[in-house]
């Protein structure tokens, strides 16, 4: 029986990774494994005899796949991520024109609910609009105990999304219950949107942040919860 | 094996090993074999095999009965049903990959949490990762 995530009262993860190995280990072929703090939150309530449904908005990864293999799960690969048309907006129409977008980007049999929504740095890179829209396209395929993870800034004043090089955005995956992968996606760096913790919660009223972990940089992990 | 200038228009079935390196519309159905696109097949076809390894391009849906694997250079858009995927580094993939066989009991109602969970804000943390 799946459990619903809770919190204590002091913050603490109900299973801390590591912070020694919290600076980013290399694996070769470019890839760093990068612990987290809140994954573990969302990722060890499953029991590997229930059925899980997986939004991810990238491309496949290789360790996300793997590590899901463990379930029964079904994982769907959206490659949101590179969609220009989500940043690239009209002058007028702009609801009309995202609405139709996601429904062609986001095409999920009817009965589709998700429980976990791995977002990553996309939140990042979409404009206000778009994140409206994309709440819009996405709530139909939640339920009270959907999860999503990403990661955001802690105000709109805060750099930029980590990349892995000046030419390169990263790609994520879960590399373990407590771990992430990171390496360099080869399709460049989209433009960035840096939105303030108040201007997400009312742009993306799908979910709400249960949690969230800043990190060096003034950046946060997010743990959000459908509402 | 299908060569590369080779151009099928239609469905492919068969009881043995299949190599694709040119183009297929269609479907490709093997029992009970393996069956491989190269890296120069073009492939619009739902594709069924006992293990499915993808070097080129798929649009399509794939069953592999054993596994499927997506390599470096493969290019796959569609949904992939198998108990074991391997996604090599550098394959790119959209769609969905199912690993569970009895999913159509996923799409049962989920049930409502009896609480929902405190909002707590972590305050920065030494073990927090670079990012």
């Amino acid at each position: 029986m799946r459990q619903p995530i809770r919190f204590r009262r002091d913050g603490a993860a109900a299973a801390p990774p590591d912070p020694s190995s919290d600076a980013g280990s290399p694996t070769g072929g470019g890839v760093e494994v990068r612990a987290s703090q809140l994954l573990p939150l969302l990722l060890e309530r499953f029991d590997p005899d229930e059925p899980v449904t997986v939004l991810d908005v990238g491309y496949g990864s290789g360790e996300t796949a793997a590590f899901f293999s463990r379930y029964r799960c079904r994982l769907y690969f959206t490659g949101l991520i590179d969609a220009s048309e989500l940043w690239s907006l009209p002058d007028e129409d702009v609801d009309v024109y995202l609405d139709r977008a996601f429904a062609r980007l986001l095409e999920f049999p009817p009965d589709t609910y998700f429980d976990v929504c791995l977002l990553w740095d996309f939140l990042n890179y979409l404009p206000v609009p778009a994140l409206r829209a994309f709440s819009r396209a996405l709530r139909p395929h939640l339920h009270r105990q959907s999860h999503a993870h990403g990661f955001g800034t802690f105000k709109a004043t805060a750099p930029a999304m980590r990349q892995a090089t000046p030419e390169a955005a990263l790609q994520y995956g879960v590399h373990e219950v407590d771990k992430l992968s990171l390496r360099p996606r080869p399709d460049g760096v989209p433009p960035q949107f840096s939105h303030s913790r108040a201007v997400l919660a009312e742009s993306l009223p799908c979910f709400e942040v249960v949690r969230g972990t800043l990190l060096k940089e003034g950046t946060m992990e997010l743990l959000m919860q459908a509402r | 094996m299908i060569g590369k200038t080779i151009t099928i228009k239609g469905d492919i079935t068969g009881e043995e090993n299949l190599v694709i390196e040119g183009t297929v519309d269609g479907t490709v159905q093997l029992k009970s074999n393996d069956l491989t696109i190269g890296q120069s097949g073009r492939v619009n076809a739902n594709l069924s095999a006992n293990v499915v390894r993808i070097d080129g391009e798929v649009k399509g849906d794939i069953v592999g009965r054993e596994k499927v694997v997506i390599t470096k250079t493969g290019r796959v858009q569609g949904n992939i049903v198998g108990p074991r995927v391997t996604l090599e580094d550098g394959a790119k993939f959209k769609g969905s990959i199912d690993m569970d066989p009895a999913s159509a009991e996923r799409t049962q109602p989920k049930p409502v949490p009896q609480s929902r969970p405190m909002a707590v804000e972590d305050k920065p943390s030494e073990a927090a990762g670079k990012v």
